[in-house]
């Protein structure tokens, strides 16, 4: 468990009669970006606030940065840093004060770090905090909870309203700090596009329970979109495991697929085929891996 | 500046992209045995890139004998780089069956198919390809 930044056994967390997650085991390695991805409802916020102590677990145990969830005190906060996707930042404090106000709080803070990503993102720090756009705000939020050098961060929803200039420039201050060091980043968001390069680990949640847990390279190998179109040797000639979508139309026969081996997949499908015309296999992006996910009937996907 | 540009497409594992894309250049001559080769944290801030795509990048073309580590200089391009992806033309098999089956469901002669590659196989000539990524 300790050589993971982040561990969970089990985590369940109740609202009344509501189980807002169930049974979260997670595991991410340090160095790692895990993406922490699922519907709105799914219960991603409810984890990230049992992560970071804001919320107690009704049952189960974790581990962040080599700190046990009851065990969070101050001193986490050196380690661990967080950015909500609206910071609660001081409005009326200029950009550069406000880092000068927190400096002394963090031991590991890095001056020059500081600097070198405030050059980087291109943040004014002249202006009151409240005037700032959107994004200058998260970049002012970014640079403080890098420049405190953490093990751990953890962005809920970093890109959500703000420009592609500024999204590009927030990841490559992460990208530049986590090539310093072993910088492990958990990052909640609905902009899939933009984090399917970035993050190296996937894990979706579902109605509160986890429902991928992979490597992104491998969660791409093995989902495609497949459309064949012939004649059949069977009713239903889709008869392999792992088909998580299925349409059935005329002659052509198709759906998401997430078992997909090069090469075998086409040759068994064709097996139950009398002719085939054609066939379709097109990779999947991220963004409706997740989405194909979301809409599927509930059960577990196996990897 | 990175010596090979790679177009993203979604859906295919970024480690697929960046390892295909710096094979081109190396087999294409744009970069030359002894050439350096982009560091991790270079191809992962220029490429916007996870960092550990990026190792798995550079550790998988040293593995496939691409590139080698020179003391005092780094990551090179291997003296044999061209050899060692010529042995390798044993795993191109799998890839062949597959044009093979596509072109026949097609209905193309294997004439139109020979056509096809050489067109490819052209682009890859090193005056071709320079001129295309000075473009």
């Amino acid at each position: 468990m300790s050589s993971d930044a982040i561990a969970t056994r089990g985590l369940n967390r109740r609202f009344g009669s509501l189980t807002a997650l169930k049974s979260l085991d997670m595991n991410v390695a340090r160095g790692s970006f895990c993406g922490l991805l699922g519907p709105s409802g799914a219960g991603k916020t409810t984890t990230i606030k049992m992560l970071l102590g804001l919320l107690k677990p009704n049952s189960g145990e974790g581990t962040v940065a080599g700190t046990p969830l009851g065990a969070i005190d101050h001193r986490f906060f050196q380690r661990v840093s967080y950015l909500a996707d609206r910071p609660a930042l001081p409005g009326s404090m200029r950009v550069a004060d406000y880092l000068s106000y927190l400096r002394p709080f963090y031991e590991r803070w890095d001056t020059a770090l500081e600097q070198e990503l405030i050059r980087l993102v291109d943040l004014p720090v002249k202006p009151k905090i409240k005037t700032l756009s959107k994004g200058n705000q998260l970049k002012a939020g970014l640079v403080s909870r890098l420049a405190c050098r953490p093990e751990v961060l953890v962005l809920d929803e970093p890109f959500s309203g703000i420009d592609v200039a500024a999204r590009d420039q927030l990841i490559e201050s992460l990208l530049k700090q986590s090539s310093m060091g072993s910088l492990t980043v958990l990052i909640s968001s609905h902009d899939l596009d933009e984090i399917e390069r970035l993050v190296d680990q996937v894990v979706m949640l579902r109605n509160g329970e986890q429902c991928l847990n992979e490597s992104t390279d491998r969660l791409l190998d093995r989902f495609r979109q497949i459309t064949i179109t012939g004649d059949p040797a069977m009713p239903d000639p889709l008869t392999q495991q792992g088909w998580l979508t299925r349409e059935l139309n005329g002659r052509t026969f198709g759906g998401v697929f997430t078992e997909y081996r090069s090469h075998e997949t086409e040759k068994a499908l064709g097996e139950n085929f009398l002719r085939v015309d054609d066939i379709n296999v097109a990779p999947m992006s991220l963004r409706s891996v997740i989405a194909s996910m979301s809409s599927a009937p509930t059960q577990q996907v196996s990897s | 500046m990175l010596p090979f540009t790679v177009v993203f497409k979604p859906g295919i594992p970024a480690y697929t992209q960046v390892a295909f894309a710096a094979r081109k250049a190396i087999v294409a001559g744009v970069m030359k045995p002894g050439d350096r080769f982009p560091s991790v944290r270079t191809l992962s801030q220029a490429l916007k890139i996870n960092p550990n795509t990026a190792h798995k990048v550079v550790s998988g073309l040293k593995d496939a004998g691409l590139l080698e580590v020179r003391p005092g200089i780094g990551t090179v391009v291997s003296a044999g780089a061209i050899a060692s992806v010529g042995d390798t033309t044993q795993l191109l098999g799998d890839e062949l069956e597959r044009v093979a089956v596509e072109a026949r469901q097609l209905g193309l002669s294997f004439e139109e198919v020979a056509g096809a590659l050489k067109a490819h196989w052209d682009e890859l000539e090193p005056a071709s390809v320079v001129q295309a990524v000075k473009k």
